[in-house]
């Protein structure tokens, strides 16, 4: 008997640690599964911030310096980590349906609620998913599969779509410089090949300039 | 011969000392050993000016270099407070002073220099280069760490928008698209 109470006592502790796990990290999209892409695209940009980077971020900003600076430590406030991982390719067709169904099923995994949906054989597909807590978001992906291009976000944490909107792309960022950071890859593959490459360069590219 | 000069004689007249006398003297020497009075202070004092001159010429030396160095301490400790104050001063009162209060010049073509004009709240640039001079300056690690999350961000707002416009080219014309917002 007294056996019996310490192996439910021992289960139930489990189950308890492993719903608290769960429910710590069913925000994070995983993504490694896209890492192939790495050699074959023309340009990789990855990021990984994690919670210690952004509070270390925050202590860098100041809520009077500027109101662009109060309002980008406020939306980091809530945030717990931001991940992103962006490919783009010469030509069309480089990645399967398959690599984008890894990235929407996992979109589709309980908890995701879709925000937007949008398909179009001319401009790709956009999945926009959150996660919420009541009223709290908990956590943000998104997934753009363009033609030549493929894009994943993943925000986890609390964050304002509005406040992120308002501040209209001003985020002060620096051109130069971001290649050198830790976790952040933006890796131009484009430089090894052949000049005549250059002459036709990706639409989406050419519209949305980083 | 007069009597002094006999008494003088006799005063004078070589007497030896009896033959233990050598050896009481010095059984007294090893029974009582020496005791020097301390010296007083102006003795020592009298004395510490005895020295020679290539010792005060040493000291001389010591005390220029320690008036140095402090000099050259707090004018950098000053150049460090202004250069944490003054982005802050400039920002608040959209002055771009070439000298301040503690009078360290700022080259006007700076990137501090140039920084936009923001409205004050009526408070003097001085208390406002009081204040945030008491503001640590963040560290390298964290002004890197501030890019990358930005840099984050930032691509995280291109692909909303990005989501937005397909959204709108998805739908007839002439209807408004809802923005990608939370509850």
């Amino acid at each position: 008997m007294k056996s019996l109470t310490a192996s439910l006592i021992k289960i139930t502790l489990v189950g308890l640690l492993l719903a608290a796990t769960a429910g710590a990290q069913d925000a994070r999209i995983q993504m490694s599964q896209l890492d192939r892409f790495n050699d074959m695209a023309d340009k990789v940009i990855s990021v990984d911030v994690s919670e210690s980077l952004i509070r270390l971020a925050m202590s860098a900003l100041s809520d009077k310096r500027t109101p662009n600076e109060a309002k980008i430590k406020d939306i980091l406030s809530g945030l717990k980590g931001v991940y992103v991982k962006r490919f783009e390719f010469d030509k069309e067709g480089a990645y399967s349906v398959a690599d984008v169904d890894y990235i929407r099923a996992q979109f589709n995994g309980p908890g995701w609620e879709h925000i937007a949906n949008v398909r179009s054989k001319r401009e790709g597909s956009y999945d926009v998913v959150m996660m919420y807590e009541g009223s709290i978001v908990k956590g943000l992906g998104v997934l753009a599969a363009e033609p030549r291009a493929l894009t994943v976000v993943n925000v986890v944490g609390a964050i304002d779509l509005a406040k992120l909107r308002d501040l209209e792309g001003n985020f002060g960022i620096p051109k130069f410089g971001l290649e050198q950071m830790p976790g952040v890859t933006v890796q131009d593959n484009r430089k090894d090949k052949p000049t005549h490459d250059d002459t036709k360069k990706p639409q989406d590219e050419q519209k949305k300039p980083r | 011969m007069s009597r002094l000069d006999d008494e003088l004689k006799v005063a004078f007249q070589r007497r030896e000392p009896s033959a233990d006398f050598a050896a009481r003297v010095l059984a007294r020497l090893d029974e009582a050993p020496l005791k020097l009075a301390p010296p007083s202070l102006w003795q020592r004092l009298a004395d510490w000016f005895a020295v020679p001159a290539w010792r005060f010429a040493a000291a001389g030396a010591m005390a220029l270099l320690l008036v140095v160095i402090g000099f050259v301490v707090m004018r950098a400790q000053r150049a460090t407070n202004f250069e944490q104050a003054t982005p802050a001063v400039i920002a608040t009162t959209g002055n771009t002073p070439s000298v301040l209060d503690d009078g360290v010049k700022v080259p006007l073509n700076s990137a501090v220099a140039q920084s936009g004009p923001v409205r004050t709240g009526g408070r003097s640039p001085i208390h406002h280069h009081a204040a945030v001079a008491k503001a640590p300056k963040p560290s390298a690690e964290a002004e890197a760490a501030k890019e990358k999350v930005l840099f984050a961000l930032q691509i995280t707002s291109d692909t909303l928008n990005e989501v937005q416009r397909a959204i709108s080219a998805d739908r007839p014309t002439g209807e408004k698209p809802e923005p990608v917002q939370n509850r």
